[in-house]
């Protein structure tokens, strides 16, 4: 046994053994032995305080009260389990709601990729005084660039390069190693499965230098580049399990994605799921192989991301440097000039730690918004429990004051009530964490089913998620436990002693700004901010769906056809689309069939440059989009005069006619023709095409909710040459659209089964998914608020409550002296009003000034909304006053005579 | 508050103490209640110890190594226990001792002009 264990052992008897000693002292000199002993323990002292600070000669005194205030505050806590119960739930959902959301963030801004030494990668960025002159070339910018936030500083930026300019970076010597990647997205139909799958284009160095390894088979590695070697793919392990079946026996098989055919030798380990986080890679082919480019015939054409890694000991400003030299050389000069020398073309290489990160620009407003309404949220929680643990502090005021009677010091006390309060944080907390995960993995699932492609974030807790729960929880036990500590260092030791339980000790004789009312109305003003915040983004989503959006979205089904698979010839493909549109019309239940280039309420929409226009002859840009017979009978969108594009003109402008007819919208004619329907009227494009107007239709809303309708040209469908899809087909059908779709899959498949299908859709989930974000925020934040007003309504009733129970005598009293019931309630109610009031009047002036980080989420509403700020006040009072109504009316019922007594 | 207080004054007291103690000890081993009676019979009373204080001085010279403690039976025949002197602790209160005569010479020093003063 050790000496400290055996030395602390002995401590009591010790003591005991001193204290015998000097009354039989005190005997032999004459005292009674109960005189004696008196006269003994007055000597010796307060025996608890010499007992612990003997104990605290020995070290670790700390972390064994620390022990022993938690089982005590364990065994506490099972004497209330009532309590306890609802301490940690509401714990485990604030906390878990933040956990959750956090997870997210974390998943897409701080975790780095999952590749060897992902800290030394940097992506590489060129920069300028003016936009590149690429010439004949164009510039095809994808972007490439990590954390691609737009930025609105006056310098030209961008990430991608030419082929010859990308060889010059490979033979830098400043640099351990580049690749060159181009992203790919193509429509694949092997295996019985059919969809889009969106790839990398890749030089041979991609897998070596992020060391991934494969899961099966072999990896890209350089001599792939070679033109003359077999063209080989790599898919990843996601696309492997969905698209392959997981088959293992598929390396070495041919597969084709595109046009394109390839050997697969490999699947990529299931940790490397691509460059951009939670967004992954279906497949890696060599760069040589991409149909239809000819690098070195352009060597202005920028297309190419690069990333590279630092050499070990170099910096990356001196990397800058060096190569930002040999950037400006070769791009003023010879014939990869794109810029002029005063452009001062430099390079940078911001980190590529983080992978491309293109879920970072569309995820982070909405996630922090998010994040601040749960962070409010936690804060009512902590309020509400601090309430709680302040009522029950004072309940056991009579036990804190017989402690320090026997000894313990005020800090001793203190330290107990955190370690209670930390005990019960910490088990909100680990629950939290599990709810947590729960949370973000339903997030990332509504994300994913929203997103243009599938997302697979890593949410699992990391020691991020762990260090930020740990710490949110740590935060909120000593937040809400400092109230009832610091109330206990203001007990008066007779008066508590003496007071029978429950009566005085909590009577509100004092200020009427006492804490616990502070903690109501903090949690009022709170949960105001709350409801206002949430109000305005749900006015925002009913405005939004409740745009006039200019056509009928209901029974509609939309979905892309794809054509690469086909073995037709230009001209058969040319019939195709009216092939189809007959099929398809053909059917039970479809009441009209089109088709346009592209989908409405995608998100995009098509540009065109008109040179000369309306009776000035303007020029200007306008929204443009081509169209088959019957879109607008289909959209249901009126024609306002004029008539619509038919079979005939599909026909002339595919066969090079020289007639082009479009028909214009009503916000053309407003901008362009000061609102004449002129028909026959021309315009002019910049390519030098004339069009005639043949009709004018009304406005619709093509891009997103949103957007009001800009001028819009639509123009007769036409095939580009080399271009497969056949854009988007819109179905109106008389039945339920979801009950036609694999109906008109099969009729399709039927008619010719290398067509693609993809994207199929009704209109109405298009536009749901177009407006994701806004759904997330607006019915994330209701069910917060939901949570908020729960809460905020269990800690008014726990307030009033208790003071009800407090003020009995009192009530008793006044009852006895003739006070009528009522007046006896509204005492209560007056209470539970003037609380919430004073509580609501902060919120509202904490709510005008954040709800103006909202306003860039807000449609048809403004932050200073005076209905929503009215209707979220009412709202609580409301609520405030249900929660009163229970101790209101216990109020009321109180016998005069039985509160008496109970002195 | 009162906590900050006492600190002080058992701070003030506990080097004092842990020299009284070593000194005690100097003579031969004793048990708690002896050494308490022995300080204050020594100091004809004027030392007069709150006798809990002996207890964690105690301890903190064992935790030291400056004292050892021991089972053993107390003058009338009761079991108790015995702090005995280490060799450290020797060496320690020679270093105490000093320290201590330095410190009241010091204040010897800075007290006895004030005397004089007063006596003139």
């Amino acid at each position: 046994m050790s000496i400290r264990k055996r030395m602390m052992q002995d401590i009591d008897r010790d003591i005991a053994d001193h204290i015998a000693m000097e009354t039989q002292d005190n005997i032999d000199r004459g005292m009674s032995p109960e005189e004696a002993r008196h006269a003994a323990l007055r000597k010796f002292g307060n025996v608890t305080r010499v007992t612990e600070d003997t104990r605290s000669a020995w070290g670790y005194v700390w972390l064994e009260q620390l022990w022993q205030d938690l089982r005590f505050g364990v065994r506490m806590f099972f004497k209330s389990p009532g309590f306890t119960a609802v301490a940690v739930i509401t714990l485990a959902l604030g906390i878990g709601a933040n956990t959750a959301i956090f997870s997210m963030i974390n998943a897409i801004m701080f975790r780095t990729l999952p590749v060897k030494n992902p800290r030394s990668l940097v992506s590489i960025k060129w920069t300028a005084r003016h936009l590149p002159d690429t010439g004949e070339a164009g510039v095809y910018s994808w972007g490439g660039c990590p954390d691609a936030m737009p930025t609105p500083q006056p310098v030209s930026e961008g990430c991608n390069f030419s082929y010859p300019m990308f060889e010059r970076f490979k033979g830098e010597q400043v640099l351990s190693e580049v690749f060159a990647m181009v992203p790919s997205s193509v429509p694949v139909n092997a295996f019985g499965h059919s969809g889009r799958a969106n790839g990398l284009c890749v030089s041979g160095t991609f897998f070596s230098m992020l060391g991934v390894r494969p899961l099966l088979g072999r990896l890209l590695i350089a001599s792939d580049d070679n033109s003359s070697a077999s063209p080989a793919a790599v898919v990843g392990y996601r696309f492997w399990k969905t698209f392959l079946n997981g088959d293992p026996n598929i390396v070495g098989k041919p597969i084709s994605f595109g046009k394109a055919r390839y050997t697969l030798v490999g699947i990529a380990s299931p940790e490397f799921g691509g460059l951009d986080p939670g967004v992954p890679s279906d497949f890696w082919v060599p760069l040589t192989f991409q149909p239809g480019m000819t690098f070195e015939s352009a060597p202005k054409a920028l297309w190419l991301a690069m990333m590279a890694r630092l050499k070990p000991g170099v910096t990356a400003s001196q990397t800058e440097a060096a190569l930002s030299a040999m950037f400006a050389q070769n791009a003023t000069r010879g014939p990869m000039a794109i810029f002029k020398p005063e452009d001062l073309p430099g390079i940078e290489l911001p980190t590529a730690a983080y992978g491309l990160n293109s879920l970072r620009y569309d995820f982070t407003r909405p996630l922090l918004t998010l994040l601040t309404a749960v962070g409010l949220v936690l804060l009512i929680a902590c309020a509400n429990i601090a309430g709680l643990m302040l009522a029950r502090s004072k309940a056991r005021q009579k036990e804190i004051a017989m402690r320090t009677a026997l000894g313990a010091s005020r800090v001793r006390i203190v330290q107990q009530l955190l370690a209670e309060s930390m005990l019960l944080s910490l088990a909100g907390g680990a629950a939290g964490l599990l709810l947590g995960y729960w949370g973000a993995r339903t997030l990332m699932l509504f994300l994913s089913s929203n997103w243009s492609q599938p997302i697979d974030l890593h949410v699992q807790p990391d020691a991020h998620v762990l260090g930020f729960t740990l710490t949110a929880s740590v935060l909120v036990g000593i937040l809400f436990g400092l109230a009832p500590a610091l109330n206990s260092r203001n007990v008066d030791l007779t008066h508590a002693l003496k007071e029978t339980t429950g009566s005085a000790a909590g009577t509100p004789n004092g200020s009427w700004f006492t804490l616990a009312n502070g903690l109501i109305i903090g949690q009022m003003a709170l949960t105001v901010i709350v409801l206002v915040g949430t109000g305005l983004l749900v006015r925002t989503l009913t405005n939004l769906k409740n745009t006039n959006i200019g056509f009928d979205s209901k029974n509609l089904v939309i979905f892309d056809l794809d054509a690469t698979y086909s073995s037709r010839t230009a001209t058969e493909l040319r019939d195709l689309g009216p092939e189809i549109r007959q099929r398809i019309a053909g059917m039970a239940g479809v009441t009209s069939v089109t088709y346009s280039f592209l989908p409405l309420m995608k998100g995009s929409r098509m540009f065109a440059k008109i040179s000369s226009i309306g009776p000035e002859k303007q020029s200007g840009e306008l929204s443009f989009l081509p169209i088959a017979p019957d879109f607008f009978e289909t959209m249901v969108v009126p024609l306002v005069v004029g008539r619509t594009i038919t079979v005939q003109d599909i026909r002339e402008q595919n066969t090079g006619a020289r007639r082009h007819v479009a028909i214009v919208n009503q916000a053309f004619v407003r901008r362009y023709f000061g609102n004449q329907r002129r028909l026959g009227d021309r315009f002019r494009t910049a390519d030098n095409n004339e069009f005639e107007i043949i009709g004018v239709v009304g406005d619709m809303r093509h891009e997103n909710l949103r957007d009001a309708s800009l001028p819009t040209v639509y123009v007769p469908i036409f095939n580009i040459p080399g271009f497969t899809g056949l854009g988007t087909f819109e179905v109106r059908t008389a039945i339920d659209s979801k009950s036609l779709m694999s109906a008109i899959r099969a009729e399709v498949s039927h008619f010719d089964s290398n067509l693609l299908v993809t994207n199929m859709k009704t209109q109405t989930e298009q536009i749901e998914q177009n407006i994701y974000q806004e759904r997330l925020v607006a019915r994330l934040s209701a069910l917060f608020t939901l949570v908020a007003l729960i809460l905020a309504c269990v800690g008014v009733h726990g307030r009033l409550s208790y003071q009800v129970s407090m003020r009995t005598q009192e009530i008793g009293v006044r009852l006895a002296l003739g006070a009528q019931r009522g007046n006896i309630a509204r005492i209560v109610l007056r209470q539970a009003f003037a609380l919430t009031s004073i509580g609501a009047t902060i919120g509202v002036i904490a709510a005008l000034g954040l709800t103006r980080f909202l306003q860039s989420f807000l449609y048809g509403v403004k932050t200073t909304d005076s209905w929503t700020i009215a209707t979220a006040c009412l709202l609580l009072l409301g609520w405030a006053l249900l929660a009163s109504y229970i101790p209101a009316r216990r109020a009321m019922r109180i016998d005069p005579m039985e509160a008496l007594r109970y002195e | 508050m009162s906590t900050k207080e006492e600190k002080q004054r058992i701070e003030l007291l506990q080097g004092t103490l842990d020299l009284l103690i070593l000194r005690t000890l100097l003579l031969g081993p004793a048990h708690g209640h002896a050494i308490a009676k022995a300080i204050e019979f020594k100091s004809d009373d004027v030392l007069q110890v709150e006798q809990g204080s002996l207890y964690p001085a105690l301890h903190r010279l064992i935790r030291r190594g400056w004292i050892s403690a021991e089972e053993g039976t107390s003058e009338n025949n009761r079991r108790a226990k015995f702090y005995r002197l280490t060799a450290r602790g020797r060496r320690q209160l020679v270093v105490e001792t000093s320290k201590w005569d330095k410190f009241a010479g010091a204040i010897a020093r800075i007290l006895r002009p004030a005397k004089q003063e007063g006596e003139s």
